[in-house]
């Protein structure tokens, strides 16, 4: 279908348009500003050709505001090689569809509403615009995508696969159905190629594959149970041949036993006698040892008597000898000792005497400190009662430190300066009385009232703020100032608090402020102060060269030597032997008695080490004599404890006699068992009953346990029963279950297969049969420079999915692409596959709302040129394109303009007019 | 003269594996009607006895049921002949087995069950024959179990028949050793009249050095296996032997028993074999090339006792798509009509359709080339490849031929 022209009134804002003779093919551009009614035209194309019935009450906000008229559009269109007129009078049944005859005349085909609709529907392609090949052609405004692949309408898809060759035959379309839902059977989702996709759980095959794995483990728990079952039946078998050959043995043993037994009795008097005899010849042997012991131990003992005795005689004569050297070295002791006490003795009595001299030497020197002191105790005390005079004077005089000091000058010098400034301000009442005139009183500034001297000088009174002046017989005068006096107060106040600190740092000093002289008398008293501070530093300074630490150490210093020196004088009382009163004669006295006292004690020293020598030999000599002394008396205590022991026992008479006797005896004994020796069998029956016995029991208790193993064992394949059917049911239940997994998987594999197989064939022949789409598509895209893709993938349902990088390094989605691009891209697709659907005889048309909005200038001038040459179509193609009729809606026509395109103004008023806004 | 019928290998409570649950019961019933109908052929032959070679049961641990079943229908009522069992490699004396529960356990001897638990000579009552019973204690064994009769000689004037009752292999092939070895010439040397044997379930006569045939196994009283079977007509049964799928324990399929007569002692037994079974298993394979499917269909469709005949049939050769698509008639023919557990393969048949049905099968589209693709798998050298192919290739036509336009 194409349009040869429309006519629209009352749509809107359109209060009449009308557009005739459009070209059927190539590029019409219709432009106007925004909000000339361009959309609002396309919209009442849709209504008349597809969307609408004329009795549609849908398309009431499209009726002209403030106007009563009803829409009407008409539309004359060619389709089939005929044209046509639809005419819908909106909001009524008034329809009409007419062809134009041969002559050029219209022949009304039906003025229904519904079968004019339905029948245009027909003609223009369906009945909803956004559907069938207008999903393609027709573009709202600002649309730039592709229609979504599972949207694009089928009957499209299947008039491209009618062109495009047989893509997919119906038969094709069942077969997958098929074997998409039988693929679905074992898997969730969709197929995808190379990818290995699990079985879904809760399907067939799942469930028959756990019921499989779960019935082979109860098999194999069954298999196990018979085959321990089997093992059990061996040992079985072997027990019962082990029970048979344990019988066997029983029985041989059992038969031994019994001969034994029967041997046993019949030597049992023999065996009496022979026991009898043992027992005779073993009590013999053991009195014929017992006394060859006791004969022995007297021989013993006797010997060792003798050995002890003869110990004890050397033993005496050793400590006799060592107590006479012990005796020796006791009296060269005593003698030494004698000779030390007299040396001792006499150095004791040097040593008075030195001590004596050296005291007498010492009080000396104690005389003559204490004079010094007593010398050194009185300056000092001189200087400390001066130093007292001075800080009594400092203490009663006291003065302002520095910097009170200064702040007082200060202070003193502000007074002054206020004083003057007070002075300054205040008013002067000079009173110059008349000659004889009586004494004025005044009172100035609130002071007491007095006279007015009389002076040859007339005086002048300074006046702050009020004076009265009582002028006798004439009466009284007052002058006051204001009641602020400005910097008056000021200099006032600052006077006052200068008064106040002055006063009372006079006061700190002891000094009344009213006294005229109190600062001369303040100035005296520092000068005075410092004075007696720089002696008192001097005086102190003296003080402690004398006494460093106070008077109280010299004190206690010449007390101590004063009791010194009365020590010494009581100490030296010897009459006898008076020393000397002359230092020298002292010394020289002291020096000889420490000389004499030197030798003496060299000789005390050598006798000590004598005296010592000799202690240690005296105490060898003793250790010895009782060690010998030790020595003597063990040898006497074995003496005397053999000789007790011996004594205990009997004679050798009375032994000799008993061994004599156990000779015979054992000897009658002797022969006595010769005589009854036994046979080899008669002495070992016993053992060998004792054996057979053990054996016997032995095997009676193998047998037990061997009846215990075969009794466990027969309890166990008791237990067997049905075991055999058990393992038939559940080896039938595998073998089903393996048979139906294995079927159902050969099925699932094969419908994979065939899965798999259909969607690489379709591939193939899906970009065998698009070839011509895609090349001319990525033609487009080269000439506009869109990226550098060598390939664009298509997917069945004909629309690009993929492109791929000219390395075919990777593959981008459309949607990855700039806008701009996908709008490039989707109106490259949709001009490419809407060609292919149409036909020189039968063009079709597309109708383009402000189309390409995201295109550069550059790309807008080359899609102008492919827009173009798309509306015109190739016959040479394979397959041939069509010639479409491009309408494009524009506010930019110098986009699209070119010489070929039909380019209508739609503000132009012969086209249109629009209602008033 | 004697007249006794000679069973073995009744292998009652089969263990079967390859068939569905109820087919595996209905085979196993099958087994105790044979049992009864043993029963019923020695009242008809007027035998004097049966003498029944062991395996009675397929395990010394089947259940009770199947246990405590078998005894009453040997058995069977007053007036019926007594019958001789021994203890087979299936199921041994063994302590706490089968034959040490009830009924089995009673005190010998029954009224006409006599179960022979030792290696001694036992007199037939009322007639003059000696049996010498050798039952199994172990599932296997190097021993020779009639090795024992040697001690039993034939005595100067003896005039009983002496037969010889035991399971094992005849030593006439190569075997096992550990499978109950009998020396070949054991009824020439231990002076026996008839050797009854158990344990091959083919029935086979051997001959004495007298030429004449006093050793026999007589088969199985109803068939076990699937005759001329391979590893794909398994039916999961498991021999004990060592060798189990050997050839030796293929029956023929029928189920039968010997029926012997000997007319004195040294006399030459009269053998034939007595049809027991209640079920035929058959194996069989159709090329279909060629063949008309409609004929093939009549054929199994018309055969008797279809209900009674256990089918394995497989199908190799070639068929056109149309005719493969009729192949699952066929294969509800032998599914239902057939005894339970009947099946057919048709795994072996490939399917090449002319260019005319090829077209009309698959279009000229995408499924055209699938099909071509699928056939260059057919010849890939990877089996699994191979054989997924080949499946893929039935379904495609399967599937296509479902969704043509009716």
């Amino acid at each position: 279908m194409i349009i040869e022209g429309f006519e629209i009134e009352n749509w809107t804002c359109i209060k009449k348009l009308k557009v005739t003779g459009l070209p059927a093919t190539g590029v019409i551009v219709l432009h106007g500003p925004n909000r000339t009614g361009k959309s609002s035209l396309v919209q009442a194309l849709r209504a008349c050709l597809m969307d609408n019935s004329s009795t549609s009450t849908a398309l009431k906000n499209r009726y002209p505001k403030g106007s009563g008229e009803k829409p009407t559009v008409s539309v004359t269109f060619i389709a089939g090689g005929k044209a046509y007129r639809i005419k819908k009078c909106f909001g009524s049944n008034k329809s009409e569809l007419a062809s134009r005859t041969s002559t050029g005349a219209w022949r009304v085909e039906t003025a229904t509403a519904a079968e004019a609709h339905s029948r245009v529907c027909d003609l223009a392609g369906g009945n909803d615009s956004g559907k069938g090949l207008h999903q393609l052609l027709w573009l709202t405004q600002a649309e730039f995508q592709l229609p979504d692949p599972k949207k694009f309408d089928a009957n499209v898809q299947a008039q491209l696969r009618g062109i495009l060759g047989v893509l997919q035959t119906p038969l094709d379309d069942r077969f997958i159905e098929r074997v998409r839902k039988r693929w679905n059977e074992w898997h969730s989702g969709q197929r995808k190629a190379g990818k290995q996709h699990t079985i879904k759980d809760g399907c067939r095959l799942a469930q028959n594959q756990n019921k499989l794995n779960s019935a082979q483990a109860d098999l194999e728990a069954c298999e196990s149970k018979f085959k321990e079952l089997e093992a059990q039946l061996r040992q079985t078998s072997e027990l019962e041949e082990r029970r048979l050959d344990l019988d066997r043995q029983l029985r041989e043993q059992t038969s031994e036993m019994r001969k034994c037994q029967d041997e046993r009795e019949r030597s049992q008097t023999r065996r009496a006698a022979r026991k009898l005899a043992e027992e005779r010849f073993s009590s013999a042997e053991k009195e014929n040892a017992a006394a060859l012991e006791e004969q022995r131990q007297r021989t013993e003992v006797a010997q060792r008597l003798a050995e002890a005795q003869e110990a004890v005689v050397p033993a005496k004569r050793s400590v006799d000898s060592r107590e006479q050297v012990a005796a020796d070295l006791e009296r060269k002791q005593t003698q030494q000792k004698t000779s030390l006490t007299q040396r001792r003795d006499q150095q004791r009595a040097l040593q008075q005497r030195a001590n004596r001299v050296t005291a007498k030497l010492r009080a000396m020197d104690n005389l003559e400190k204490l004079t010094a002191a007593r010398d050194a105790l009185q300056r000092a005390q001189g200087i400390a009662q001066a130093v007292a005079t001075i800080k009594t004077y400092l203490v009663q005089n006291p003065v302002p430190d520095k910097k009170k000091e200064e702040e007082l000058k200060a202070n003193r010098q502000k007074i002054i300066q206020l004083q003057a400034d007070c002075d300054a301000a205040s008013m002067m009442l000079r009173l110059v009385p008349a000659e004889g005139a009586r004494p004025a009183q005044l009172a100035l500034d609130g002071a007491p009232i007095r006279l007015v001297p009389s002076s040859p000088t007339p005086p002048a009174y300074p006046v702050r703020r009020k004076a009265e002046l009582l002028i006798p017989d004439w009466g009284r005068v007052e002058l006051s100032r204001g009641t602020s006096s400005g910097d008056l107060d000021q200099i006032e106040a600052d006077l006052r608090q200068c008064h106040e600190a002055y006063s009372a740092a006079l006061a700190l000093a002891g000094i009344a402020a009213n006294d005229p002289d109190a600062f001369e008398q303040l100035l005296r008293r520092i000068a005075e102060h410092d004075l007696k501070s720089n002696e008192l530093q001097t005086q102190e300074q003296e003080l402690k060269k004398f006494a460093p630490e106070g008077l109280d150490p010299l004190q206690r210093k010449v007390l101590e030597l004063e009791t010194k020196l009365k020590d010494v004088a009581a100490t030296d009382s010897d009459e006898k032997n008076p020393l000397p009163d002359e230092r020298n004669g002292l010394e020289k006295l002291r020096t000889d008695l420490n000389v004499g006292i030197g030798e003496l004690n060299g000789q005390i020293a050598s006798l000590e080490a004598d005296l010592e020598n000799l202690e240690a030999k005296l105490t060898h000599g003793r250790a010895d004599v009782m060690s010998a002394k030790e020595r003597l008396a063990g040898f006497e205590a074995t003496a005397n404890s053999r000789q007790e022991e011996l004594g205990r026992l009997p004679s050798e008479e009375q032994i000799a006699s008993r061994v004599d006797r156990a000779q015979r005896s054992l000897a009658t004994a002797g022969d006595e068992l010769n005589r009854s020796e036994l046979t080899i069998e008669e002495s070992t029956v016993d053992e060998r009953l004792t054996t057979c016995n053990e054996a016997v029991k032995a095997l009676e208790k193998q047998i037990r346990e061997n009846d215990e193993r075969y009794n466990r064992n027969k309890g166990r394949l008791e237990g067997s029963e049905g075991l055999h059917a058990e393992r038939a049911s559940l080896g039938a239940r595998v073998d089903e279950l393996t048979r139906l997994t294995q079927r159902e998987s050969l099925e699932k594999d094969a419908v994979d297969r065939l899965y798999e197989l259909f969607e690489e064939c379709r591939e193939k022949q899906l970009g065998t049969l698009l070839g011509p789409i895609h090349d001319r598509v990525l033609n487009w895209m080269r000439v506009l420079d869109i990226g550098d893709y060598k390939e664009v993938r298509f997917s069945d349902s004909f629309l690009p999915d993929k492109l791929v990088r000219r390395d075919g390094t990777a593959e981008f989605s459309i949607d990855e692409e700039s806008t701009g691009a996908q709008e490039q891209i989707g109106m490259l697709v949709r001009v490419a596959l809407g060609s292919l659907l149409t036909s020189a005889d039968e063009p079709r048309t597309a109708v383009l709302d402000d189309p390409l909005t995201h295109c550069d200038v550059g790309r807008l001038n080359k899609m102008r040129v492919i827009l173009r040459r798309a509306a015109e179509g190739d016959p040479k193609l394979n397959p041939p394109a069509g010639p479409l009729q491009v309408i494009i809606l524009t506010c930019h026509p110098e986009w699209f303009r070119d010489e070929r395109a039909t380019v209508i103004d739609l503000e132009n008023p012969e086209v249109m007019q629009r209602f008033p806004e | 003269m004697v007249r006794f019928l000679h069973a073995a290998d009744l292998h009652l409570g089969l263990r079967v594996t390859r068939f569905e649950a109820d087919a595996c019961n209905r085979v196993c019933e099958a087994r105790f009607i044979a049992l009864q109908r043993l029963r019923e052929r020695a009242a008809e032959l007027q035998a004097d006895f049966i003498l029944i070679a062991g395996d009675v049961f397929d395990d010394h641990s089947v259940s009770r049921s199947d246990a405590a079943r078998a005894f009453p229908i040997l058995e069977s009522s007053s007036g019926s002949c007594p019958v001789f069992i021994i203890p087979g490699n299936h199921d041994p004396l063994v302590p706490g087995g089968v034959w040490d529960r009830d009924p089995w356990l009673r005190e010998q001897p029954h009224l006409r069950v006599h179960f022979l638990r030792k290696p001694e000579p036992v007199a037939v009552p009322n007639l003059p024959v000696t049996i010498f019973p050798c039952p199994l204690r172990q599932r296997r064994s190097m021993d020779d179990p009639t090795s024992w009769i040697e001690n039993h000689p034939r005595a100067e004037g003896d005039r009983t028949i002496r037969l010889g009752l035991a399971h094992g292999s005849l030593n006439i092939m190569p075997l096992p050793d550990d499978d109950h070895v009998i020396r070949p010439d054991a009824a020439d040397r231990y002076g026996l009249d008839y050797l009854a044997l158990g344990h091959w379930h083919k029935r086979l006569l051997h001959k004495s050095s007298d030429g004449i045939e006093r050793t026999a196994y007589c088969g199985t009283h109803e068939p076990m296996a699937f005759p001329g079977g391979n590893a794909s007509l398994s039916t999961g049964w498991l021999s004990y032997s060592a060798d189990g799928d050997a050839e030796r324990f293929q029956d023929s399929g029928d189920g039968i028993a010997l029926l012997v007569e000997i007319e004195a002692p040294n006399a030459p037994p009269r053998i034939e074999p007595v049809h027991i079974g209640r079920l035929r298993w058959k194996a069989e394979q159709q090329d279909v090339t060629g063949l008309s499917l409609g004929s093939l269909i009549k054929e199994y469709s018309h055969r008797d006792n279809p209900e009674l005949t256990l089918l394995r049939l497989t199908l190799a050769g070639v068929m056109d798509p149309q005719a493969y698509a009729r192949l699952e008639e066929l294969r509800q023919i032998v599914q239902h009509r057939y005894h339970p557990g009947s099946s057919m393969d048709a795994d072996g048949v490939l399917i090449e359709p002319n260019a005319e049905q090829l077209a009309e099968a698959v279009g000229a589209g995408v499924l055209k080339r699938v099909l071509e693709r699928l056939k260059d798998d057919i010849h890939s050298a990877d089996p699994v490849t191979k054989r997924t192919a080949e499946h893929a290739l039935k379904l495609l036509y399967r599937i296509a031929w479902e969704e043509q336009p009716s």
